[in-house]
């Protein structure tokens, strides 16, 4: 497993190229989220690269957290999960984004 | 008589001639005329039943658009019916034979027992504050209510509730005295009946009890109500204090700076005439943002009638359980909220135990009156343990607007919502993000449960299987309820048996018989064999006192066992048989050798 499991909202798994959230993360904050807040040009067919600003995480509670693509995350979205149950964040893992094979 | 002496005869009587003596109908036409008719009855019927549609100005995307969010989020629950099953019996309600008129009527004794482990999961489990959308408990006993105060005091953040018709009318149904001997022999070893007077008491202690440095709006309220110097969280004496203070009526709105989950709470207590006793309250979703706004929840109680409800419902008189209502000093109370709120982006939803086709016609009026002036996006309701978006308008015209009516988290599919809205980016449009849950998804999902251990489930023949309920065809409420109790009784057994008691532990309130599992198991063997209702009831509620205090040595199994049993029960209980639903994947053959069994 990556070593940031506490302190990053998200992971990379290139295996299976998908970004992930990383449940210990939220449930360590304990705080409710109210969503994740996508830039507009995040879509499906959009190439994204390592260090971008993905998304903002919208706690219940001021400031809103940003959300960058990890390291070797890079590459074209194939799918964008378009049902993220945030209600559950602190207790399983999902799938944010999956990319395109290169 | 042959058949065709049969047709003879009908064929004269139906021989009908006209005045120039010619045959005008024979029994042949008379049936092809009764099939038309029936027919062109049944497509009109069909034709004006048809479900009116949503508008075309709303749109149903099955991805969450690109929109910002302008509320905070609530969970939804409804419907866990908190059963008293250390009660005595109660005549013709809870006989065998109404089971078979009435579903609900007695349930499997496993769901009684286990089900409120859901609801515990859910609130233990969540981040987010509750609306419980009423039929927190089934007798309506202070017991019943207590216990769901105790699974709600577990919420990381705030819950309100909305009365429902069994939380504060006898078996969901009706206003009886309080003295009554069906009422009292049904909340037996679980406090006393509770009256709607009675109920709207005990809510506001359990809103008082909620106060927390980070509740400010709770600390508030529970200053208004003079109720901030009590030391000890005990509901019962908090609700004493309420009537010792006379706080029999009266308004609390928090008006403070800081975010409060409660807003504004209005309620009265009427002893002479309990049924007209109600709780309103206004909840507060709104985000820590002025550009956003402001999103207001008013929780209705449609649990508040003019006149007692009856069992029979002869007018004037409603069943509680049939129709629901709100009176007009409700109402205008509603009324001066929405007026005095200023904000013009404000939005409003409503939410109340009965589903709209369910209030009585004054209460759909005064519902309809609200919701036009508040322009509340939709309504919010429970009752029908089912679950469901409902349309409401006639078809073809624009004004139509939607319910969502919520399942209950007790009988399948074990239902629960978030709620929360958003806005759309480009047009600004409002967004209703409600993602349904089901228990045994959840379950499954974050803890693989139920576990398919033989030892675990409950079978054909077993003392406890979870459907002997529905072989109980007996009149006789007594009967019943001895069969019921041996069903506990083996319920009980069967968790101890393989849910051991940690051994060591000098707090473990072994029941008075025993010191150990063993004799504890064969105390119920024993008690089984009794035919004294008496001695079962009060060995169970030494079980209960038992499984309450003592320490197993896996609680993690413990856990899963307990809700495996919950979803087992209630799954068997929606089909009436043990077989695999129609989600379900998998199913073992019995070995080839034992086929022919």
């Amino acid at each position: 497993m990556p070593e940031n499991q506490n302190t990053s909202p998200v992971v990379y798994e290139a295996m299976n190229r998908e970004l992930k959230t990383v449940k210990d993360y939220f449930a360590h904050i304990g705080i409710s989220v109210i969503g994740i807040e996508w830039e507009a040009e995040i879509e499906v067919g959009t190439e994204i690269t390592p260090g971008q600003l993905l998304a903002y995480i919208v706690w219940d509670g001021p400031p809103k957290e940003r959300l960058e693509a990890p390291v070797e995350c890079g590459g074209r979205i194939e799918w964008k999960n378009g049902q993220i149950k945030y209600e559950w964040l602190h207790l399983e893992s999902q799938v944010l984004l999956r990319l395109a094979a290169s | 008589m042959t058949p065709k002496e049969a047709s003879k005869l009908l064929n004269r009587v139906f021989n009908f001639r006209n005045a120039f003596g010619r045959k005008v109908m024979t029994i042949r036409t008379l049936v092809c005329s009764l099939l038309v008719i029936s027919v062109v009855l049944l497509l009109c019927c069909n034709w004006f039943s048809r479900p009116p549609s949503l508008p075309r100005s709303y749109s149903i995307p099955v991805s969450e658009p690109s929109s910002t969010y302008i509320s905070k989020r609530v969970m939804l629950v409804a419907d866990n019916q908190l059963h008293n099953v250390y009660g005595e019996p109660v005549q013709i309600l809870r006989s065998g034979l109404a089971d078979k008129i009435v579903q609900t009527s007695i349930r499997p004794i496993q769901l009684d027992f286990y089900g409120q482990d859901f609801l515990r999961w859910v609130v233990e489990n969540s981040l987010d504050s509750f609306i419980h959308i009423g039929d927190a408990c089934n007798f309506s006993c202070t017991g019943e209510f207590e216990r769901f105060w105790k699974i709600m005091q577990r919420a990381k953040k705030s819950w309100v509730m909305a009365p429902g018709n069994h939380d504060g009318y006898f078996f969901g149904n009706e206003h009886r005295d309080v003295d009554s001997s069906d009422w009292t022999a049904a909340c037996m070893n679980a406090g006393k009946p509770m009256s709607k007077d009675v109920f709207v008491r005990l809510y506001l202690a359990a809103l008082a009890l909620q106060q927390r440095p980070d509740k400010p709006g709770y600390q508030d309220l529970a200053r208004h109500l003079g109720l901030d110097q009590v030391k000890r969280a005990d509901l019962e004496q908090t609700a004493s204090a309420i009537l010792e203070k006379d706080l029999n009526q009266g308004d609390w709105k928090y008006e403070a700076g800081e975010y409060s989950f409660l807003r504004s709470l209005s309620w009265k207590i009427d002893e002479e005439r309990p049924w007209q006793s109600f709780v309103v309250q206004e909840v507060d979703l709104s985000l820590d943002n002025s550009k956003l706004p402001s999103v207001r929840v008013i929780i209705l109680d449609t649990a508040q009638y003019d006149e007692a409800p009856q069992l029979v419902p002869l007018p004037p008189y409603l069943n509680a359980g049939l129709t629901g209502e709100l009176r007009h000093d409700q109402h205008k109370i509603v009324i001066d909220w929405i007026e005095s709120n200023t904000d013009k982006d404000r939005v409003y939803l409503l939410i109340g135990h009965h589903p709209f086709d369910r209030l009585s016609k004054k209460a759909q009026e005064a519902l309809d009156d609200l919701r036009r002036r508040a322009e509340a996006l939709f309504y919010v309701s429970a009752h029908t343990h089912a679950g469901q978006f409902i349309v409401h308008g006639r078809d073809n015209h624009e004004d139509k607007w939607l319910e969502l009516n919520v399942g209950s988290i007790l009988d399948w599919s074990l239902e629960f919502r978030g709620l929360q809205l958003e806005r759309t980016r480009d047009d600004k449009r409002l967004v209703l993000r409600s993602p349904r849950y089901t228990m045994h998804e959840r379950l499954f999902t974050l803890m693989k449960l139920p576990i398919n251990d033989k030892t675990w489930e409950a079978k054909q023949g077993d003392a406890d299987y979870y459907l002997a309920h529905e072989n109980l065809k007996n009149l006789d409420a007594n009967k019943t309820e001895i069969q019921l109790k041996n069903a506990l009784l083996a319920t009980y057994h069967r968790l101890i048996r393989i849910n051991p008691t940690k051994a060591g532990d000098n707090d473990t309130p072994w029941p008075s018989c025993c010191k150990n599992d063993e004799e504890v198991l064969a105390e119920i063997d024993r008690i089984m064999e009794d035919v004294l209702l008496d001695k079962k009831i009060k060995f169970l509620v030494e079980l209960d006192h038992f499984e309450q205090g003592r320490q197993v040595e896996d609680i993690d199994q413990h856990q899963k066992f307990r809700l495996s049993q919950a979803i087992w029960a209630s799954k068997y209980d929606s089909v009436h048989s043990r077989k695999p639903l129609k989600d379900n994947w998998f199913i073992i053959f019995p070995p080839k050798n034992k086929k022919k069994e």
